[in-house]
């Protein structure tokens, strides 16, 4: 599958980039065996320029990036891994971790963009990791038919890859 | 609006893993790093004029 990159410009200026692209590199070989024709796609996400907060229309163009490469992609599971190394402008006032912050406003986005187009077939799993000073988030965005396969990746996931 | 909204978070299955292994956290710690690491890299090629070729939509 061939990256799937896009940049927006809010009508405030701020620049945001989206890549989607395979990545099998997070999977144990059984897990990657078991996938079969079906690929994992990562997601990318940049604030290039700018500080505003990010708007509606904004978070509704990222949707729909991501959705266009998921439904051009039959054989595809989407994995969203949670930056919690990059800030998040005008969060400053917040003690939420950023990893947080972007794993909510995610699963807001995946309610919003369902809703709206009322897809009943479309899966998202949330997988929260508690390490000792900090959590991690995981998401897998999949096809209702790809059920197990979302699943072995959850199992990936708990046991360390390690298979 | 309620049926609608509870369709919806049916369709969404939350997984706490607690007390996770030494491995699993080193593991998402490094993947963390690594996409940090992707990320700055599209920082710097756009800072460089890199995505010319890219158009960029205005919203």
């Amino acid at each position: 599958m061939e990256d799937f990159v896009r940049i927006f410009k809010s009508p405030e200026g701020d620049v945001y980039h989206i890549t989607l692209s395979e990545d099998n590199g997070v999977l144990s070989a059984e897990v990657l065996a078991a996938l079969g024709e079906v690929h994992v796609a990562g997601i990318d996400l940049r604030r290039l320029y700018g500080k505003h907060v990010t708007s509606q229309g904004v978070l509704s163009a990222l949707a729909n990036v991501i959705a266009d490469y998921f439904f051009k992609n039959e054989n595809v599971i989407i994995c969203y891994y949670c930056d919690f190394i990059n800030s998040i402008p005008n969060t400053s006032k917040n003690t939420m971790p950023p990893q947080e912050y972007r794993s909510r406003l995610f699963e807001k986005m995946f309610q919003r963009y369902v809703n709206l187009h009322n897809l009943g077939n479309i899966r998202l799993s949330v997988v929260e990791i508690n390490g000792i000073n900090e959590k991690y988030y995981f998401h897998v965005i999949y096809r209702e038919s790809h059920s197990v396969l979302a699943s072995m990746i959850g199992s990936d996931l708990k046991e360390g890859f390690s298979k | 609006m309620q049926p609608n909204k509870d369709r919806i978070m049916s369709q969404i299955e939350y997984v706490t893993i607690k007390n996770a292994s030494r491995k699993v956290l080193k593991k998402m710690r490094q993947i963390g790093e690594e996409k940090a690491q992707r990320l700055q890299s599209i920082q710097e090629r756009w800072d460089a004029g890199d995505y010319k070729d890219v158009e960029v939509v205005q919203l």
